[in-house]
């Protein structure tokens, strides 16, 4: 296998470039297009939203959005928005854990299909999560 | 000039031979009883659906040797959605960094499935359309499968976060008439992506001699994509079944070139390894019960990778041979080495 190291390094460079990726389009006659071989990583869609308390819906800072098996994060802000950015074809019903990072609430676990709409506005039940002490 | 770049790159894409491509028949059994279909199926196969633990053993080997997204698993059948676990098997691919997609023939694709199948992470799709609503139900030997496809189309072509998909139609004297209606709807409901294919003799097309096209009819298809490439409305284009000398890169994006046992390969209903599905399952080359998939994939597949027993019959003078190598894999029987048949011939006389 290493005698084709050059051609794997020149075999990357076609797949990046616009004008030779098609080269690489596999796609048998009984098959699926595979441009998502080539594309995958540019293809992101985001999802966005807001993040309140169920009892009086005030918005909750600090709340800290995980998507498992995944390595995305992030944090909702001071009015309690978040926006997350995904590859097109990552799994999405997936479970949002949502902690607080003070500590002041024990972590609570949502699972929300995300792929069922770019916008998520999610209420939390906080008082009725424990606090952590 | 072109040609001789490719010829080079398809030689060095064969040393190396990456498996990019593989196809999963997950099941034999189908919701449908299509005229063309190119698999030997039935609603209730022989076969039990292969157990999606067996499947996942085989593929991990693969998983340690190739980068995340650079494995396509295509999930084939029989028509997969009859697989209850289909959107399980999918996420869990997904999971160990596997893309995956599905060929169907929508019958069983409404907005539920979409949904589910989407949120577990589907990269591709192709839906089979062979005509309009008379001429698509006839095909499909069942009323109401043009209207249930039509639906599926319109999910997959108004959903954001598909990477990719395209509709197929299998062109036939049944269905070239109407070509150009088919494109106005396509569009219409805003499709991107349309590919043509011919009928092999093989499968269920075997028997019935009705489906294939005559020398001036494929000439007609050939012109038909063409012209819809000028336009640019839609991506229109011929699958990768033949080499077709001059129409070859008019009706593609890039030469012809058959991957199968290079970058595509196959894992069948009772666990045998082989390239594209519709190829004679007696060129299997090993077995996923008995062997290992990645073993097999490095040291056999050799009628793959050296045609040169292809020249015989009509391709031993072929002016074009090094072109074309001997044609698709698909259409030779291991009975005897000569091609089946050739588009290029049929397209020159
Ligand atoms: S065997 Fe047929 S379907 Fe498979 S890559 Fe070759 S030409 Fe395409
Ligand atoms: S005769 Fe054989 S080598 Fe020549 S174009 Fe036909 S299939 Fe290809």
């Amino acid at each position: 296998m290493e005698k084709h190291k050059t051609y794997k390094f020149f075999r990357g460079m076609l797949m990046a470039s616009a004008f030779t990726s098609m080269m690489f389009v596999m796609q048998a006659c009984y098959g699926t297009p595979n441009n998502a071989l080539i594309d995958d990583e540019v293809l992101e869609y985001t999802v966005s939203g807001k993040v309140t308390a169920k009892s009086n819906s005030e918005p909750l800072a600090g709340i800290k959005l995980t998507i498992d098996s995944t390595d995305y994060e992030t944090v909702t802000d001071s009015l309690g928005n978040f926006s997350i950015t995904l590859n097109a074809s990552d799994y999405c019903d997936m479970t949002f854990k949502f902690v607080d990072e003070s500590g002041k609430y024990q972590q609570l676990d949502t699972i929300v299909p995300v792929c069922n709409s770019p916008e998520l506005n999610i209420e939390m039940d906080v008082n009725n999560a424990p606090k952590v002490s | 000039m072109l040609q001789r770049f490719h010829n080079y790159f398809r030689r060095k894409e064969t040393e190396i031979h990456e498996l990019n491509y593989l196809f999963w028949e997950c099941t034999q059994r189908c919701n449908l009883n299509c005229r063309h279909c190119g698999s030997d199926c039935a609603v209730s196969s022989a076969y039990k659906d292969m157990p999606f633990d067996d499947f996942m053993k085989a593929i991990s080997p693969l998983e340690q040797r190739y980068k995340r997204n650079t494995v396509l698993i295509v999930i084939t059948g029989g028509e997969p959605l009859v697989r209850p676990d289909l959107a399980d098997c999918g996420r869990e691919l997904r999971r160990h960094g596997f893309l995956w997609s599905i060929v169907t023939n929508g019958y069983a694709y409404d907005e539920s499935m979409h949904r589910k199948l989407m949120a577990a992470g589907l990269s591709s799709i192709t839906l089979s359309l062979d005509g309009l609503r008379d001429t698509h139900d006839a095909f499909r030997k069942r009323q109401g499968s043009f209207d249930r496809v039509m639906n599926a189309i319109d999910l997959i072509a108004n959903e954001k976060r598909l990477p990719t998909y395209d509709i197929v139609t299998c062109v036939s004297p049944m269905n070239i008439g109407e070509l150009a209606e088919m494109k106005q709807l396509l569009i219409a409901h805003k499709v991107k992506a349309w590919r043509f294919f011919t009928i092999a003799p093989i499968g269920r097309a075997v028997t019935d001699d009705g489906l294939r096209l005559d020398g001036a009819q494929l000439k007609q298809l050939m012109d038909f994509i063409v012209e819809t490439r000028k336009e640019g409305r839609i991506d229109a284009k011929f699958s990768c079944e033949a080499y077709l000398g001059k129409y070859d890169r008019k009706v593609r994006d890039w030469h012809y070139f058959c991957r199968a046992g290079i970058n595509i390969g196959s894992v069948l209903i009772d666990g045998s390894i082989s390239a594209c599905p519709n190829i004679d399952r007696r060129f299997a080359q090993g077995n996923i019960y008995t062997d290992n998939l990645l073993d097999v994939w490095d040291t056999r597949f050799e009628k793959f990778r050296d045609r040169s027993w292809t020249k015989v019959g009509k391709c031993a003078d072929c002016k074009v041979y090094n072109n074309c190598l001997g044609g698709a894999m698909h259409l030779h029987n291991i009975d005897s080495p000569e091609i089946m048949e050739c588009h290029y011939s049929n397209l020159m006389h």
